[in-house]
């Protein structure tokens, strides 16, 4: 496992519960789905999960302890256009974190910028502009080859394709899946859109008020519901042919 | 996937024509002032301190523009060789008190909690004190001059400073990038170094600009006192204070000529700073 979250809870201000009690685990190049509405606590995982936040109690362990935590788990956020420096052009945001992180040389640091470029379908075009010259999808493949650029182990995905178009969602979700298949590395994805999961995950919980309602691989959980919230967060996926119920023609 | 790879392109020219004539010009004066202060002892038609008696009170001329003053000194030369420590006063201000004030703030920001009070609250104080009285104050404690005066001033500019900056660090760290930086593993110092000042800059410059005028009203205040630079050191905070006498005596070229030339500066950073800060 590269990841084991035990009994994880997270108390915020002293009486609001927005973890209560979760545990899952990430296999070594496994991709784990966190599902929930608004306020179920599953961004609250990914970020304890991140250090960006500190548990209340429970336990986070990250493949071998010895490894800085940066090295093992890295983190795309949901908004492209504020997750970059402004500032920074793409191939001085990578190369921030190469020299940071990698022994690497100026010159093996510049072939290591356009390895990562081209494993987001990018090229060496984009590597000398500011984000606010790239698109959405592209600032978001940006995102993702920073995260990729220490080699870490986990990626945690918080909404990372909630802000894109439709079609650039596709893009990404094609694009991480060829990534993992390229670097070996798993996925923490955390969503609230059910109809990205089956893209890019083996494996997935579904969290509701803090707590995990259920779990499973995501043929079992996605295809064959047992819990009724899951029932009813599947039944809500819109389909070709969805016609919505209109006001008054209901019951 | 198509890129937009030329950056919006604008010609000087229509740069220049959308700054508007009123920033033109005022952008055109500093420059001038600038160089002016640079190279005045080699414009300065005369020295400066040369006392001619004899020719006290000349009246303008071709040899003296602007005349000369009890002493015989000529004012053009010395206005131009003023134009030195009338900029200079200004800016060690704006220097110290940036560099003090965005340290201040960025680091009370950063870390937040108690020690976020605590600067605040010091900063208040500070506030609550006028920068003029400051620096006369410890003027008279440690004696007048150029750094007494400068110094002070700069402590009583750290607030103005400090607390715009404040503002604009604590939203600059609420941005995600911030986090994103965090989860690289970067440490705060770095973080702080590397992009939140390189983010805050273009505000400093800003800030610096506008308190730029104020300071040099500040310290020709304080020259004019007798608390600055002394005689018979070229200034015209206190050229305009050593004309004053002579104004009943029918010659005010002096004070006219140094208090034109403060005015004149002061507007024309200001606009320029103003300017800046509506982009």
């Amino acid at each position: 496992m590269i990841l084991e979250v035990t009994d994880l809870r997270k108390v915020f201000r002293g009486d609001f519960v927005a973890v209560d009690g979760v545990s899952f685990a990430v296999p070594v190049g496994g991709s784990l789905a966190i599902v929930g509405e608004s306020g179920s606590g599953k961004t609250t995982c990914a970020r304890l999960v991140a250090g960006l936040e500190r548990a209340t109690s429970g336990t986070i362990r990250l493949g071998d302890d010895g490894t800085p935590r940066a090295r093992v788990v890295q983190m795309v956020f949901q908004d492209p256009y504020q997750s970059l420096d402004r500032r920074q052009t793409v191939a001085a945001c990578l190369d921030e974190v190469l020299a940071f992180h990698t022994g690497l040389d100026r010159a093996e640091r510049r072939r290591r910028i356009g390895e990562l470029l081209e494993l987001v379908g990018l090229d060496q075009r984009h590597a000398g502009v500011l984000p606010r010259q790239l698109s959405g999808g592209q600032r978001q493949r940006v995102a993702i080859a920073r995260a990729l650029a220490p080699s870490p182990r986990l990626l945690i995905l918080d909404e990372a394709v909630a802000a894109l178009d439709v079609s650039i969602q596709a893009q990404i979700l094609n694009l991480l899946v060829d990534a993992r298949a390229a670097t070996g590395v798993g996925y923490l994805f955390v969503t609230h859109d059910l109809s990205v999961v089956r893209h890019v995950c083996d494996d997935v919980v579904v969290m509701r008020r803090g707590r995990i309602v259920e779990s499973g691989s995501v043929e079992q959980v996605l295809g064959a519901p047992s819990a009724d919230y899951t029932k009813k967060l599947v039944g809500s996926i819109p389909r070709p042919g969805w016609v919505p119920v209109r006001g008054g023609t209901r019951g | 996937m198509t890129l937009a790879l030329a950056a919006p392109l604008r010609l000087p020219a229509r740069r220049l024509a959308a700054l508007g004539w009123a920033s033109s010009l005022a952008g055109l004066i500093c420059a001038l002032v600038v160089l002016i202060a640079v190279f005045a002892p080699w414009i300065a038609p005369h020295d400066p301190n040369a006392v001619d008696p004899l020719n006290a009170y000349a009246p303008l001329s071709a040899a003296h523009p602007l005349g000369t003053d009890d002493l015989g000194r000529d004012l053009l030369s010395r206005l131009i060789l003023g134009s030195r420590t009338s900029l200079a006063g200004p800016l060690v201000v704006i220097v110290l008190s940036g560099a003090t004030g965005t340290a201040l703030a960025v680091s009370a920001a950063w870390i937040g909690g108690w020690f976020d009070a605590a600067v605040s609250r010091v900063l208040d104080i500070l506030f609550a004190f006028p920068g003029l009285v400051l620096a006369i104050t410890v003027a008279a404690l440690f004696g007048a001059g150029f750094l007494a005066p400068v110094v002070a001033l700069s402590l009583a500019y750290v607030p103005i400073i400090a607390r715009v900056m404040r503002a604009a660090a604590l939203r600059e760290r609420s941005l995600p990038y911030v986090e994103a930086l965090r989860v690289q593993g970067f440490s705060g110092w770095h973080i702080c170094r590397r992009h939140l000042l390189p983010n805050l800059a273009p505000l400093l410059v800003v800030q610096a600009a506008i308190s730029f005028g104020y300071a040099m009203i500040d310290l020709a205040s304080i020259s004019f006192l007798g608390l600055g630079l002394q005689p018979p050191a070229a200034d015209w905070g206190l050229m305009i204070a050593n004309g004053q006498p002579s104004i009943l005596a029918g010659f005010p070229q002096q004070s006219i000529a140094a208090a034109v030339a403060v005015v004149i500066t002061v507007v024309a950073f200001t606009v320029v700073a103003e300017r800046m800060a509506a982009r």
